[in-house]
């Protein structure tokens, strides 16, 4: 009867361990951080620690930085993601009114991922407000595919899930140095 | 009329403006989209070559797509030429390139202060940190070296062109490898090189121990 007992506490605990894990999995780096220069430039380096929760074949994910209209101009961005692209040439296209979402991301991430290894992306910009303004901030991930055209093409890519509350929120300040956001273990 | 009627005739007329409003920024939203095609070549072609195709065709560049060194990359911006576009992508590269450098060493820095050798040696996650660390060091450098060399960097650029027949003056063309417009849904999966898919990796990083890892976090700290 003890031995039995202990198999079940013992079976219970692994039950356990095994649904913690599964529901950690997730599609979005459990760890990163976002830093912005505090002028023209921004980089994130982020790492899944687990992969799990996707819902598409494709596997795709975005690396979505919301920003007020105003603040920027042109953008240049950067990814060393495997099957990588960034969407900066869509930024204020199809984005809400008032804001533009500079993204970067990979066409197929789900099976090309390696876990604790931090990725990298960056976004260069030009024009936009004048010094001293600021600009409400947030970096979302989502999981993407291509939706609205069968190819890797930025254009096609549409969301079929995304973190809520962001990896981080707000605000970037012009000329008033380096600004970092970290997150950890979501 | 009453003034009841008054009011609700001003109402209609004001829901029909926005729907109209609402109607032809759809429309316009949809033209924007559907009247760009990409343009790709086989590698990354250097500026001058990238001008030398689009120049003689009846187009207007609008973005560029890029890929160095492992980084994947795109510039947008309203220009009056192809060739205005080129110089102020690789302007903007090589500015990236050069802040993702300078910001670099402030991430192994604040790493290296999270995370003692001894950690590092008995966690092969950690050493796996450590190597993506240096690896986007490396790729950044190499990329920045490049850009200022003037590599090729351009694979691919987005267009609006101007009539049909410049749809079909690119696709004639044998520098061209392919012309995709975005709604088209035929085509091919992806318009960049298969080569430049993959993640980019250092062998020289990918082989060394956590010791020899961790030493060359502290100097490239130490030399900042």
């Amino acid at each position: 009867m003890k031995i039995r007992g202990k198999l079940v506490i013992a079976l219970a605990l692994a039950l356990t361990i095994g649904v913690a894990s599964v529901a950690a999995a997730s599609y979005y780096p459990a760890n990163g951080n976002l830093t912005y220069s505090g002028q023209t430039y921004a980089n994130s380096y982020f790492a899944w620690t687990t992969s799990g929760g996707w819902v598409t074949e494709q596997g795709g994910y975005e690396h979505r930085l919301q920003l007020q209209d105003y603040y920027f101009n042109s953008c240049t961005a950067y990814t060393n993601l495997p099957n990588g692209y960034d969407d900066c040439p869509t930024a204020g296209v199809l984005d809400p009114a008032g804001y533009k979402i500079y993204s970067f991301g990979s066409y197929s991430l789900k099976n090309n991922l390696t876990l604790n290894y931090y990725y990298f992306g960056s976004w260069q910009w030009s024009g936009g407000s004048g010094n001293g303004s600021s600009s409400t901030m947030s970096l979302r991930a989502k999981e993407v595919a291509a939706m609205y055209c069968p190819f890797w093409n930025i254009w096609c890519m549409g969301a079929y899930q995304a973190t809520e509350p962001p990896l981080v929120s707000g605000s970037f300040f012009k000329n008033s140095g380096t600004q970092g956001f970290t997150w950890y273990g979501r | 009329m009453s003034r009841r009627m008054r009011v609700a005739l001003s109402a209609l007329v004001l829901i029909s403006a926005g729907l109209i409003t609402l109607g032809l920024a759809a429309v316009v939203t949809a033209q924007s989209v559907s009247s760009r095609y990409v343009v790709a070549f086989d590698s990354a072609l250097p500026d001058s070559q990238v001008v030398a195709i689009l120049s003689t065709k009846a187009v207007k560049s609008t973005a560029v797509l890029t890929w160095v060194a492992g980084l994947s990359g795109t510039h947008r911006s309203v220009q009056p030429s192809t060739g205005a576009l080129l110089v102020e992508a690789r302007a903007q590269s090589i500015e990236s390139f050069t802040n993702g450098v300078k910001m670099n060493t402030p991430q192994l820095e604040a790493w290296i202060a999270r995370h003692p050798l001894a950690e590092v040696r008995a966690d092969p996650a950690l050493q796996t940190e450590a190597r993506s660390l240096l690896t986007v060091r490396t790729e950044l450098e190499t990329a920045l070296l490049a850009a200022r060399r003037g590599d090729g960097l351009v694979y691919a650029v987005e267009v609006v062109p101007q009539n049909a027949a410049a749809v079909d003056a690119l696709a004639g063309d044998p520098r061209v490898r392919a012309i995709q417009s975005v709604t088209d849904s035929r085509g091919a999966a992806s318009l960049k090189p298969a080569s430049y898919q993959a993640g980019f990796r250092d062998p020289a990083i990918e082989a060394m121990s956590a010791d020899e890892l961790y030493a060359r976090m502290v100097a490239l700290v130490g030399a900042k």
